[in-house]
């Protein structure tokens, strides 16, 4: 599965546990190719940020390995600082300062020259689309522009690594498009980016290759298509059926049908199925139901179907 | 950062930038009265006024603050060996002459009714007793046509003399203070850099974590001075009566060392509070639990505890040079040892903590 060529990242079974009984990172195991977009995806608490604040050295594993370029997370952090980028979830800018000196800031802690981090600074502003307010105190910027400013801190520096930290969480659709173009600007000047979400769109489009997490442990790896593939190709269609009948009722029936994979209920009164050429076959399903239905929806498999089978609920619950 | 040093002063100015001191403590002295021994001049009806004196300090009016051990012990000596045995709070000695100068007898025109107050070693005691001493005088001085206020001469066994207001006893302890209000500082800068995860991304950069924390901690020294400088300035603008020659680069230099306290103990602080709002509660109460014990505001040496706080030596020496100018190490000297080593304590105690949550190279 793991392509063998210089790994840029390398874990070996990388743990951390606060106190006895919560185990954040349970024996993570991660090799990542140079230029890979990896996406660590999971639901909230999963220990997907746990997992990059050891990686960016602000954390000591409790126990395992992880190196990064080569270097030893807890030998060598300050050369691993050197090469990377981090985006944090939070807004983690000066409310105080413009969005250029936010810039700056990072790129002086970075001991860039003044020369290289000016026109460095003027480029990714006209990126984000920031340049006619760069100059204006970052406090009075909307959400969205802030998140911007967020992500330009990381990547001031043109680190080879870049870890994103759900950096699109609560952005509009515009302003997360945005975003998502400009990491996949990075992607294609073969950076390596390491992203964690639980926004499955996002991790669908933005990775190469992914993981996901859940309670400190990797429950599936792998490309977007080969983790959806896991769960067979087909449509999944989802409907639901009058107040009168149950779902027991109607799934022996839909079982009948031999092009059906798989049949299941979400509530009582809430059924999806998985099917070969469903969308195309949808009229002989509903010839076997014997009750009006509403809410009829047809889709692809997704990585929320993939966390699903896998956990048994759904990556926002 | 201003507003602490602003707004103390300014109260304890109004409430005692005069003389007008109702104490809450009670005093047992012994009264000498010279005025007695006196038998010269006797058509000024010597010695009545310094009986008056007596009277009042025995009436209902104080009893709830003086309690006469002794009265008309003519011997200094023996109302010494009171004093120095702590029997006694205080020696007050009705001078000859009183009653004369009270009345401005013609011989005597030049001369102020005089009462000295001894006390053993405190100050403070010596202050409250000259403001209830001076009302007393005066209260009967207002009922003779005419006669002169009083003047009150204090001092110590020490040889200390003592001329100031209460508002001026206070001001070192506030001076001290403003710089505990930077422990506070320290540990919601800190909180806030974790809270909003601005710490997490500056130690992901190069820059040493020991720079980014020792960054913050000089940024909250610079704030310390600055207060400092507005508490002293301020407290001269509303004329305290500090010594003319008095040794301003001492107390700032005690005034550091007491600082390196609030910054070790505002680092304990911000190593473990989850946020500024936290941090902000519980610095404040740390700070005021260690004002009232540490006597910034009140008489040394009665609140239990108060020994193992830095307040009470800082303060100790700040008042002892900032009022009687005395700056000798025998003076000082422990005050210094104890505040280096405190200071030197939390500071440490307060890098390991931080360090044990970001491991810090």
């Amino acid at each position: 599965m793991w392509k063998k060529i210089k790994y840029i990242i390398e874990t070996h079974q990388l743990r951390k546990y606060f106190g006895k009984n919560l185990k954040a990172v349970d024996g993570i195991n991660l090799r990542i190719p140079k230029g890979t977009l990896f996406t660590l995806l999971g639901p909230n608490g999963a220990g997907k940020s746990t997992t990059i604040s050891m990686l960016t050295t602000i954390l000591p594993p409790t126990s395992g390995t992880a190196y990064i370029s080569g270097f030893d997370i807890r030998k060598h952090a300050k050369k691993i600082r050197q090469i990377i980028g981090v985006c944090p979830q939070e807004l983690s800018i000066y409310g105080n300062l413009t969005a250029r000196e936010n810039i700056y800031l990072i790129a002086k802690m970075h001991k860039m020259k003044k020369i290289d981090y000016k026109e460095r600074t003027d480029e990714l502003l006209g990126k984000m689309g920031l340049t006619d307010r760069a100059d204006d105190k970052v406090s009075k910027y909307s959400f969205g522009m802030r998140r911007r400013v967020n992500v330009l801190m990381a990547v001031v520096h043109d680190p080879e690594i870049i870890f994103f930290d759900e950096p699109s969480t609560s952005l509009d659709p515009q302003s997360r498009r945005v975003v998502w173009d400009f990491i996949k600007e990075f992607q294609d000047k073969n950076k390596t980016i390491i992203l964690t979400t639980h926004n499955m769109e996002e991790a669908d489009i933005l990775s190469n290759y992914l993981v996901i997490i859940d309670h400190g442990r990797i429950i599936a790896n792998g490309t977007a298509d080969e983790l959806k593939g896991t769960l067979g190709r087909g449509d999944i269609i989802t409907f639901k059926i009058n107040s009168y009948m149950h779902s027991g009722d109607v799934i022996p029936r839909i079982q009948g049908l031999d092009f059906i994979d798989s049949v299941y209920t979400l509530d009582d009164k809430t059924i999806e199925l998985r099917a070969k050429d469903g969308l195309r076959r949808i009229s002989e399903i509903m010839e076997t139901i014997p009750t009006r239905i509403y809410d009829l929806s047809v889709r692809r498999n997704s990585l929320e179907d993939v966390f699903l089978s896998q956990t048994g609920r759904r990556l926002r619950d | 950062m201003i507003a602490y040093p602003v707004l103390l002063i300014s109260m304890a100015f109004f409430a005692y930038g005069n003389s007008n001191y109702n104490t809450i403590d009670i005093f047992t002295i012994t009264v000498i009265n010279n005025d007695l021994l006196d038998e010269e001049n006797p058509e000024f009806a010597r010695n009545e006024t310094s009986i008056f004196f007596c009277d009042a300090i025995s009436s209902k009016e104080y009893q709830n603050t003086l309690i006469i051990e002794g009265i008309n012990i003519h011997v200094l000596e023996t109302a010494i060996d009171l004093l120095n045995s702590l029997r006694i709070d205080a020696i007050v000695v009705i001078n000859e002459y009183f009653s004369e100068a009270l009345y401005k007898s013609p011989t005597h025109e030049d001369k102020l009714p005089i009462v000295d107050i001894i006390t053993k070693d405190n100050i403070l005691i010596l202050a409250e007793l000259s403001l209830i001493v001076v009302e007393i005088v005066n209260s009967i001085s207002f009922n003779i046509t005419g006669a002169p206020e009083a003047e009150i001469q204090s001092a110590t066994l020490g040889g200390l003399y003592f001329d100031y207001t209460l508002f001026d006893l206070l001001i070192p302890g506030i001076i001290i203070g403003s710089l505990s209000i930077c422990m506070s500082l320290l540990a919601i800068a800190i909180a806030k850099e974790k809270e909003s995860r601005r710490m997490h991304r500056l130690m992901t950069t190069p820059v040493k974590r020991r720079t980014i924390i020792t960054s913050i901690v000089i940024t909250q020294i610079i704030t310390a001075i600055i207060q400092f400088f507005i508490a002293v300035l301020l407290s001269q603008l509303l004329g305290t009566h500090a010594l003319a020659n008095v040794n301003w680069n001492v107390i700032f230099f005690i005034a550091m060392l007491y600082n390196l306290s609030s910054m070790g103990m505002g680092l304990i602080l911000a190593s473990f509070v989850k946020s500024a709002r936290n941090a902000a509660l519980i610095s404040f109460i740390i700070t005021f639990t260690m004002m009232m014990i540490g006597e910034n505001y009140t008489i040394p040496g009665e609140m239990a505890g108060s020994a193992f706080i830095p307040n009470t030596y800082a303060v100790d020496a700040v008042r002892n040079i900032m009022l009687f100018g005395r700056i000798g190490w025998d003076i000082i000297g422990f005050d210094i040892i104890f505040l280096s080593l405190f200071g030197m304590t939390t500071l440490i105690i307060g890098l390991v903590s931080f360090n044990r949550k970001y491991a810090m190279t």
